[in-house]
């Protein structure tokens, strides 16, 4: 019985039995909604693209600045009231310099 | 090609040696599973911001990225980027406070408060699962590289990489782990700037790096140049897969999600340092294209016929340095490449020891004896990444192999991590059927995506769609299912932090 069912098995795996209809059929159904995307995103200009990459790191930069200050407790130790103690002042500047590169290579 | 001489190679096998040695010198005090597994949570915020670094580099870097810039150009960039830098500063601020918060020890830990022990255990299982077969890429990787510079056959690299490896992490566990990764970043920082000034004087500068390779490219290297890529192109790099598939999706996953980078950040002692490191490591990161994409892309104005580009790397090391050099630098070219592996060891072992053997084999075991779990598993990952290395060579590369693992679940993953802190009416029967559609959906497409996508290797958009389809079937099935109390959520969600 075993040994049967094994070999029925192995011949539609092999010859692809209904699994490769199953294939065709999601290829099917799933192949417009990818032609769609890729249209979508090939009409994009590059320039649209290249701002679209800025736009979204200046407003990560905007929403880093947005929270409250990261200083160290002064009561802790010493550099609580030095600007550059604010952790959110690093993450802007890391990611400007990232803006920057990409206004440059982009 | 030039082969190692006699003095290289004695600096190869001290190198190797000492290895083990420092992790057994790091491990010779450590008691519990706390030293085992996070340091003792006592790490200082730069060591782990460069060992998060490392541990990213590693092999996918040297050898996968080196090697896709050497064919596809600059594009590559991306990935250290886009595909970082903004995941970071957003760990940073939006994630790291809430484990720091929870006080876990790993990611599956994190969810099963969240949620409820099923969400756990599928992850820690999928996770887990994930982090072994890694390894065996890892290895593999080190075997290609010891290939090239040694001549030495794929099964003997792998044995010997496997024993360095795991013989330090075996005693040291986390702290020998970043010890070592610093003296790895120190290497790839020194071998790197020499390829790099050596390998642009070759060439000609810049100029002659651009005129090289408009002479010699051809037309599938027209964007050589090129950060940005139309999404018409064939290359996996099109914007439109970095921009969903890796700066959504993949990049956040990875530098909040994986259970290898997080717990470095666990190691510190304290919230604040946590973000120090993540936020120094990001800043790390906007130098590596230029250490590693940038000599890939010369490496192919200079040896624009080299049979497999993944060797490029090794290939420029033994060609531009001389000897003596060559050989520490190639010893800390392979430590950098065993980094990713010490990394994932330490975390497969964590995984297993905290989310399933104490979750499920024996509650009641006391640090004492996770301690010693951790270690016997330690063991037996590496054991089993040996056994998995060969695998790797049924992919196009190293990197193709990796990227390809990582896009089959971490989409989903990610949409229930990301969900379940954002979102409190988040529950455990949406996350669960959020993961299983999501994984549904990242196997069907990348079973049919020959018949779909236009890309050659659209792991990215694989990671993309799988998402999408994660956060809406946790999102509908959330919405018409109970959600948990408020209270049970204190301290677990962005907005309940302060809780």
């Amino acid at each position: 019985m075993i040994g049967i069912l094994s070999e029925v098995l192995t011949s539609i795996i092999a010859e692809g039995g209904f699994v490769a209809p199953v294939r065709e059929a999601l290829i099917g159904v799933l192949k417009p909604v990818a032609t769609w995307f890729y249209e979508l995103t090939a009409g994009v200009p590059l320039w649209a693209v290249l701002l679209l990459f800025v736009v979204t790191l200046l407003m990560l930069a905007g929403w880093v600045i947005s929270l409250k200050s990261e200083k160290p407790d002064p009561a802790q130790g010493s550099g609580g009231g030095r600007i550059f103690s604010d952790l959110r002042l690093w993450a802007v500047l890391i990611l400007l310099i990232q803006t920057v590169i990409y206004l440059v290579l982009g | 090609m030039k082969n190692l001489q006699t003095f290289d190679i004695v600096i190869v096998v001290v190198y190797l040696f000492l290895f083990p040695c420092l992790g057994y010198w790091v491990g010779r005090k450590q008691k519990t599973s706390e030293d085992y597994f996070l340091g003792g949570r006592k790490l200082r915020w730069w060591m782990v911001g460069i060992s998060m670094v490392v541990t990213d580099i590693g092999a996918l870097e040297l050898v996968g990225v080196a090697g896709s810039a050497y064919g596809m150009g600059l594009a590559m960039a991306n990935f250290d980027w886009i595909g970082c830098v903004p995941a970071m500063v957003l760990a940073a601020f939006l994630f790291i406070p809430l484990y720091w918060k929870a006080g876990v020890y790993t990611i599956p830990e994190y969810l099963g408060r969240r949620y409820n022990d099923g969400v756990r255990t599928m992850i820690a299982i999928l996770w887990g699962l994930f982090l072994v077969a890694n390894l065996g890429i890892f290895l593999w990787s080190a075997a290609t590289v010891l290939e090239v510079m040694l001549g030495w056959p794929k099964w003997i690299s792998i044995l010997i990489t496997a024993s360095v490896v795991g013989l330090y992490t075996f005693f040291g566990g986390l702290e020998a782990v970043v010890m070592a990764d610093m003296i790895q970043y120190a290497n790839l920082m020194m071998g790197s700037i020499i390829i790099l000034v050596v390998g642009l004087i070759k060439v000609g500068g810049i100029d002659g790096l651009v005129e090289t390779v408009q002479a010699i490219g051809g037309p599938e290297r027209k964007d050589f140049f090129h950060l940005l890529l139309p999404a018409s192109t064939t290359h996996p790099m099109s914007w439109s897969a970095v921009f969903f598939g890796l700066a959504l999706v993949l990049s956040p996953a990875y530098w909040v999600g994986n259970q290898a980078i997080v717990q470095r950040n666990l190691g510190t002692g304290n919230a604040r340092d946590a973000k120090k490191s993540v936020l120094f490591g990001a800043a790390l990161k906007l130098t590596i294209p230029i250490l590693i994409v940038v000599p890939g892309m010369v490496g192919f104005a200079l040896y624009p016929d080299l049979p497999e580009q993944d060797k490029i790397y090794p290939y420029m090391l033994q060609n531009m340095l001389p000897p003596g050099l060559l050989g520490l630098v190639f010893a800390g070219f392979l430590v950098v490449v065993m980094s990713g592996a010490d990394a994932y060891l330490n975390s497969a072992s964590t995984l297993w020891t905290m989310d399933v053997y104490k979750k499920y084999i024996y509650k009641e075991a006391d640090q004492r004896h996770l301690y010693k779990v951790g270690r016997i598993l330690t063991a037996a990952f590496i054991g089993l990444a040996v056994l998995m290395a060969p695998l790797t060579d049924k992919f196009e590369g190293v990197f193709s192999a990796m990227q390809t693992l990582l896009s089959l679940f971490q989409g989903p993953t990610f949409a229930i991590l990301l969900l379940g802190m954002i979102w409190k009416g988040a529950n455990s029967y949406g996350a669960i059927a959020g993961l299983v559609a999501g994984l549904i959906t990242s196997f069907t497409l990348f079973w049919i995506k020959d018949g779909i996508f236009q890309a050659a290797n659209p792991f990215l958009f694989i990671a993309w769609w799988s998402f999408v389809m994660g956060v809406v079937v946790t999102v509908v099935v959330s919405l018409f299912t109970p959600s948990r109390p408020a209270n049970a959520l204190a301290a677990l969600t962005w907005s309940s932090k302060g809780s």
